[in-house]
């Protein structure tokens, strides 16, 4: 009985579901698509560490679906309101308030059915594009249409929880009073917490501008800021509302101007300060993460020619004789085809301890190999080389204090002239620490050689592969008899430590973390905004039912169905787009700040934060202004249908 | 022919925040089974508000109803809710008819909560008597105010139910319509005993009750016949 008339109610209230329809449905095809890239054979083989995306969009893929219990909750709420009566009279004809819990569960178990269904569909299709975008960032081509079935479980996992969050929705809703407050005229409190709001943005953006030159001190001044306007943003929006009810000057002004349009919309939107409040932060944690996660993977794109700049690195923490070494360069040459080589030392000295030292011909050769122009010094004088920016202002004071070194008998000066600080991969190439000092080739005869490098340069492609099986050469047949590492193990160092770097292999493993970052952020972002909107959309139905009333007591009087339009308009117009202001200004001042603040580490004149936020404002937008669309559409049609109206 | 249902000391009080509105003031009266009783009073006066009090529609601030020997107002949803399928029938000023079911399933409809099977000849003959048989098959929106009243009328007698609550149910109704209506409660009345507590303003519709209860600022001014 009870699944007859909820399948009858469900096709009856179909055009009112629609919105809610097309929210799961879309969250269904975009869990669908990432769950599927992530269990993807042909995208897991692009690199190692991408199996940890699967885990990571499972976790993102919970906080959504704990969101999206928000979003259930609010659907259901605006449902059963808008059909107090249907279910008063089921109450009247004696259907126990269980039962009709039950019919509502029913028709939201069709519902999700649904949705999953068509979601899972639409995912297949969209998992296509979404699949090959992926493969071009790793430069592999390869692709087939492909269905996961492993997909299509963890996907309706989750629906499962949104059928058991509709479920205690429905449950609280059913039994919930609502209890109507009314605002208390000349409360000072509201003034006091606006005013607090706007003192807290200001602070907040004096602690972005201001608090993050020092290093060690920015992510506290970065957390601080970020909490400061997060409660100014709330302070704002959940107090500006009321305050202009209290202004005389403001309430005259809109009473005045028009008896009811405009008056009504705005009235019932400033009585709607909480909502907004909680609504705009929601705005503001997604703008941030989308913001976020595209500038990340764009930096992070520009940023990895940097990061391996050298096709073979090969390392060792003692020093190898260049017969050793030219085993390890044999081997490599029977496997690839190498244009160049060389293998080199980092050198210590008595008088400056804890520093890598470098001879000037080597720097010069690691210098070319990447592009940059070589640098010539005179006999007394020493290069410091710095990419790290933490060091680089002490270095600088350093230098200015007491400019030079001492090697053997001679002393070495520089000036802040000899600094450089071009992206070297100086980690582990070019010195350890993050700085280097680079001196004439004469003094080498005067100082330890302490770790030994060989840089190659292949023609054409190095294979991923090629890591593995260097360091297993390396580990296994090269090692046995060398003298230099029973020396190691001599002197209690126990084991001989060494590093094999292959760019091709090094770079697919960090795209997996640009991967990882930029998309996980990009899917929790999309996810979040689809369910803002289904929000907003959802409060506007909730106001649904009084509209109606009140329209057909003014149609009676004389008010036309096109007036009334444009109240509808407004209404909807201010409940998606006034939220959104002081997000949209909070997030491209954080990033306009950080842009200047950090244009240092970007290695590209491009601004990448503003445009990753035009991009983020662009998206969220269009999603926007399609919901507020549909909402109207969908509005309309329903009023037009309960009210009478032509 | 025994009580039926019996009010004690009801009182209800509507509480807005600043205003407290005694909507029902101390009310006891007595239901006799098998008779037509008409609550009258003004607009205002606090007959809805008793009916619904009566019927189990709202809690009372104070007093009892019982029916039955049970006090509605404490029982759980479920028993009250098979209370209402069992033992009551409801009409209403605004029909209150499901608008996706036609006329018959309407009707059926307190017997298909009830899983019950209708007795297909009862329910023909209830139709019948009632003058919409052959609206049986047509929807609400298709039919005049009078024949939905009469509809809901026989959606209110199909569990053939104890007790009929009628809320203005002439309302929204023409006079012949609204006279015809009354006949068709009386008819059933006397045809299956049941019943009928009626809330109405209208003087003429309440001399045509067997019993009158009339209200007047929340309170019973006269119980006459």
């Amino acid at each position: 009985m009870y699944i007859a008339l909820a399948f009858k109610n469900f096709r009856k209230n179909v055009m009112e579901y629609s919105l809610y329809l097309i929210t799961l449905t879309f969250l269904a095809a975009v869990m669908y698509a990432f769950f599927s890239l992530s269990f993807s054979k042909i995208f897991l083989s692009l690199s190692e560490n991408l199996i940890y995306f699967s885990n990571i969009i499972f976790i993102i893929t919970i906080f959504i679906s704990f969101i999206g219990f928000l979003v259930v909750r609010y659907s259901v709420r605006a449902m059963t309101e808008r059909r107090d009566k249907e279910f008063r009279i089921y109450s009247m004809l004696g259907m126990s308030s269980k039962n009709i819990i039950l019919m509502i569960c029913m028709e939201h178990f069709l519902l999700n059915i649904l949705a999953l269904v068509f979601g899972i569909f639409c995912g297949v299709l969209l998992n296509a594009p979404l699949t090959k975008l992926v493969l071009q960032l790793f430069d592999a081509h390869k692709y087939s249409l492909q269905f996961s079935s492993l997909a299509v479980i963890y996907t309706s996992i989750c629906y499962l929880c949104f059928y058991i969050a509709s479920i205690f929705g429905t449950i609280s809703v059913m039994r919930k009073r609502y209890i109507f407050k009314r605002y208390r005229k000349g409360e000072k409190g509201h003034v006091v917490s606006l005013i607090s709001g706007i003192v807290f943005f200001f602070c907040s953006a004096l602690l972005l501008f201001y608090g993050m030159e020092d290093p060690e001190e920015r992510l506290l001044f970065l957390g601080i800021a970020v909490s400061l306007l997060f409660i100014g943003v709330y302070l704002f929006y959940n107090n500006v509302c009321k305050v202009m009810i209290l202004s005389k000057t403001l309430t005259e002004k809109w009473k005045s101007r028009n008896l009811y349009f405009g008056a009504n919309s705005i009235k019932k939107f400033m009585e709607n300060g909480r909502k907004n409040a909680v609504n705009s932060l929601l705005i503001m944690a997604t703008l941030a993460t989308m913001s976020l996660a595209i500038a990340m993977g764009n930096i992070y794109r520009i940023n990895l020619e940097t990061f391996y700049p050298y096709d073979i690195e090969v390392l060792f923490d003692t020093a190898v004789t260049t017969e050793s070494m030219k085993e390890i360069e044999t081997y490599v040459a029977s496997n690839i085809k190498m244009q160049d080589k060389r293998t080199y030392y980092l050198y210590t000295n008595e008088h400056i301890r804890g520093v890598s030292i470098l001879c000037l011909s080597d720097y010069n050769y690691l210098r070319r190999q990447i592009g940059l122009d070589e640098k010539t010094i005179e006999d007394n004088q020493f290069i410091v080389h710095c990419e790290e920016r933490r060091y680089l202002d002490e270095i600088d004071k350093n230098i200015e204090a007491n400019p030079g070194i001492q090697i053997g008998k001679w002393k070495l000066k520089t000036s802040s002239k000899l600094i450089f600080s071009e992206a070297m991969e100086q980690a582990q190439a070019a010195g350890r620490n993050g700085y280097a000092i680079i001196v004439p080739d004469k003094f080498k005869e005067y100082m330890n050689p302490v770790e030994t490098r060989l840089i190659i340069t292949a023609q054409g492609n190095v294979a991923p592969t090629f890591k593995e099986e260097l360091s297993k050469y390396i580990n296994y047949k090269w090692k046995s008899g060398k003298q230099e590492i029973s020396n190691n193990a001599h002197q209690g160092n126990g084991s001989l430590f060494y590093g094999v770097v292959v760019k091709s292999w090094s770079e697919r493993n960090s795209m997996a973390g640009f991967t990882m970052i930029a998309f996980g952020g990009i899917y929790f972002s999309i996810c979040i905004l689809i369910l803002v909107g289904s929000i907003l959309a959802f409060q506007q139905y909730l106001g649904m039912k009084q509209s109606i009333t009140d329209y057909k007591i003014l149609s009676a009087i004389g008010v036309g169905w096109k007036e009334w339009k444009k109240e509808i308009k407004l209404e909807i117009l201010l409940n998606f787009m006034f939220p959104a202001i002081i997000p949209f200004i909070e997030i491209t001042y954080i990033m306009l700040v950080l842009q200047i603040k950090y244009k240092f580490y970007f290695l590209t004149n491009r601004f990448i934060l503003l445009e990753s936020v035009m991009i983020t404002l662009f998206i969220y937008i269009f999603i926007h202004v399609c919901f507020m669309l549909g909402t109207y559409n969908t509005y309309k049609k329903v009023f037009v249908k309960e009210s009478g109206a032509m | 022919m025994g009580v039926i249902l019996s009010a004690k000391n009801l009182q209800k009080i509507y509480d807005t925040g600043e205003v407290k509105v005694e909507a029902v003031k101390d009310i006891s009266l007595e239901i006799e089974k098998g008779y037509f009783y008409a609550i009258i009073g003004k607009s205002g006066s606090g007959k809805s508000t008793l009916l619904h009090l009566l019927s189990g529609f709202d809690k009372p601030t104070k007093g009892t109803v019982e029916i039955g020997g049970e006090d509605i107002h404490k029982m759980k949803d479920t028993r009250l809710s098979v209370m209402r399928r069992e033992k009551m029938g409801f009409v209403f000023q605004s029909y209150n008819l499901l608008p996706e079911f036609c006329v018959e399933e309407n009707i059926r409809m307190p017997l298909y909560l009830n899983h019950v099977k209708s007795d297909t000849g009862y329910i023909q003959s209830l139709m019948e008597k009632l003058g919409i048989y052959e609206l049986r098959l047509k929807f609400p929106s298709q039919l005049s105010g009078g024949e939905q009243q009469r509809v809901a009328i026989a959606r209110a007698l199909a569990a053939r139910p104890d007790i009929v609550f009628a809320d203005e149910p002439t309302g929204n109704l023409d006079q012949q319509s609204g006279k015809d209506v009354l006949g068709l409660l009386k008819m059933m009345k006397e045809e299956w005993g049941q019943t009928i507590l009626l809330v109405t303003h209208d003087m003429e519709i309440a001399q045509t009750a067997d019993r009158v209860i009339e209200i007047r600022d929340g309170m019973v001014v006269r119980k006459g016949v």
